[in-house]
Parts: C-alpha cells; structure tokens; sequence
C-alpha cells in the first residue's frame, strides 16, 4: 500500500505520471510540491492582490490543461515559473485595457511591460516588491530569463535555457551576464544583499 | 562554458532573500488548487487561439470580445457580450458543444449553420466539442 510519504519523495515525473491517471493524491502532491515557485513568479510581477489571486488560480488551471503535453516533467518547476509570470503580466494588462484574455502556455508578452501596483497596494518595502520593481524596469527577455533563474533550485543550466529561448547555446552566456549585470546595478536591489546592521 | 561563480551567489542570495520574505500561499487559492485536478485535460485535442496578441480575446467593441480557437478541421468562433456566448462551429457536420465553468457543464444546442448560444457564462469558461473521432477542449479563457 502506499503511503503519504511515497508521494511526498516521489520524483516529478512519477507524480505527473500517476496524477494524469487521475491520482488525487497525486495531484494534490504535485501541486504542493510546486505552487510556491508559481507563486514567487506571480509576486514578482504584481503587487495587486486581485490580479495575483487570479493569475494564480488560473496558473494552476492551465497546469491541469496542460499536464499532459508536458514532456520533461523534471522541468515542470520552470516552465511553472515563465507560465505563472506570463499569466500575471496578461492580467495585468487586462486589467488596464479592460478586456478579457487568455494567455496559452507558449505565448510570450513581447512588447509588454508587466503592471506595476500602485504604491498603496504594495504592503510592504520588502524583497520581493525591491526585485519586482527591479524586474519591470528590464525588457522582457531579461525579465523571463531571471525569473527562471530566480525561480529554479538548482538554477537553470546553459543547456535548458537555450532550449527554453530557442536560440543558440552560444546566445546564453552574454545575455545572462547582461541581465543578471542589469539586476545587480540597480542600487535597491544591491542594499537588498548589504549586510544589515546588528 | 560555465556559469559565473559571482552571478551564481548573487542569484542565489538573491533568491534566498526572495523566499524569506515571500508570504504562504492564501489557504484558499492552494484550496483551489488542489481541486484544479478536478479540470484536467488527459486525451482530448487542446485547441488554440489565433487571436492577437496572441491568446488574448479581441476586443471588438467597449462591450464585446471574440476570439477563434482551432483544433483542424474545426474552428470555433465565439463572443462575448455581457455575459452571452454566441458561437459558430465550422465545418459540418456539427457535433455537440458544451460550455463548461467552474461550477457546470453545459450542452449548448447547434443549429444546422453550426451557430450556438448561451446567456449568463461566468468567467472562466471553455468548449468542449466532442466529434465521431476526437474530443476537443480549448484553453481557459478568464472573461
């Protein structure tokens, strides 16, 4: 018989196997195991509470939608993260052109820049609203490139980021040094890293 | 070529910092996500959009918004106006449509032109169109 703590050590793709035989237990390990990283890129994006909600709620639908199509299981917490940033930032301009969208998993946002929530949304001054702000102020390879570099544990290798771009291995090196230099400049972001006084 | 070991601590202090400070989840939306599970698309043909940008639905006035989906040989053409679905299923024969939310599922009657109707569809909604051969879902679409 199989217990709690079979799923719980269970590989990603031994989870996506049994959910898609229709595992509630499966599935609900799954999600457990993964909504933080859809979440972290949510935040990331937005600071409003009402887009983040249904960012995330339709993020977990669209992982249903999808669950079978995705090939490479071991890679779901990625291509959670670039969904999840990806519905955040559809929303948000939804949200300001007052229409309705969907946005499949593929579809990237060229051209866009991702809502920023106005200051009284913005609970607090902390990490994850420094970086966000840090975020919007990039273009949008960039934006999606840290997002997964932030998003994933272990980081992303060359190998996977040029696959997840398209573009040529060669491409990867330079334009992670750029970002990430980009990310690192901006001044908030670098006191976020200081060591706080005792 | 390797990663480097500068950018490396840096995302990964960068990230640390990023949890320590990020709240739990609300209760209710990882409610909800486990019964996402409840939605799941296993077998059928997902049908895509053409609408652009790409995914989004095509405001055609202040109050109406299209969008096609396809899954060849069908193409679904609805839109939206204050809550009533109109839609067109091409080509014939015409097989059944269902419109399903969150809450039901719906089996919508298709004429012989292929055109459907349905009042009061809550966001989010998609189609799900069942032919001799296939079965096809669209994705999500968040009115």
């Amino acid at each position: 018989m199989r217990g709690d703590d079979d799923l719980a050590s269970a590989s990603l793709t031994r989870l996506v196997a049994l959910a898609l035989e229709h595992d509630e237990a499966a599935w609900s390990a799954l999600v457990d195991r993964v909504h933080r990283v859809a979440w972290k890129a949510i935040n990331l994006v937005t600071g409003d509470p009402d887009i983040r909600d249904d960012a995330f709620a339709s993020t977990m639908l669209r992982l249903a939608e999808h669950l079978g199509a995705i090939r490479e299981p071991e890679k779901l917490p990625g291509w959670l993260a670039v969904t999840a940033s990806r519905e955040a930032i559809a929303l948000s301009i939804a949200d300001r052109r007052r229409v309705s969208r969907t946005i499949p998993f593929d579809d990237p946002v060229d051209g866009e820049s991702p809502d920023e929530a106005p200051d009284h949304l913005v609970e607090r001054r902390d990490a994850v609203s420094i970086v966000r702000r840090a975020l919007a102020t990039l273009d949008s390879t960039c934006r999606e490139l840290l997002t997964l570099l932030l998003l994933t544990d272990p980081p992303l290798r060359y190998a996977e980021i040029s696959d997840h771009f398209g573009r040529p291995h060669g491409w990867v090196g330079p334009t992670r040094e750029r970002c990430v230099d980009k990310l690192r400049r901006n001044p908030t972001v670098a006191s976020l890293l200081e060591p706080r006084p005792a | 070529m390797t990663d480097t070991p500068a950018d490396d601590d840096f995302l990964r202090r960068l990230a640390a910092a990023l949890d320590d400070d990020l709240d739990d989840v609300p209760h209710h939306l990882l409610a909800f996500a486990h019964r996402a599970g409840e939605w799941m698309v296993v077998d059928d043909v997902l049908a895509t959009m053409d609408t652009a940008p790409v995914g989004a639905m095509r405001a055609l006035d202040d109050e109406q918004r299209s969008t096609t989906f396809a899954a060849p040989p069908y193409t679904i053409t609805v839109s939206l106006r204050a809550g009533t679905l109109v839609g067109e299923l091409s080509p014939p024969p015409h097989p059944g449509v269902a419109v399903e939310t969150l809450q039901a599922v719906t089996e919508v009657d298709v004429d012989e032109r292929g055109r459907f109707r349905l009042p009061a569809v809550e966001s989010p909604f998609r189609l799900r169109v069942r032919t001799d051969d296939v079965r096809i879902t669209t994705p999500w679409v968040i009115g």
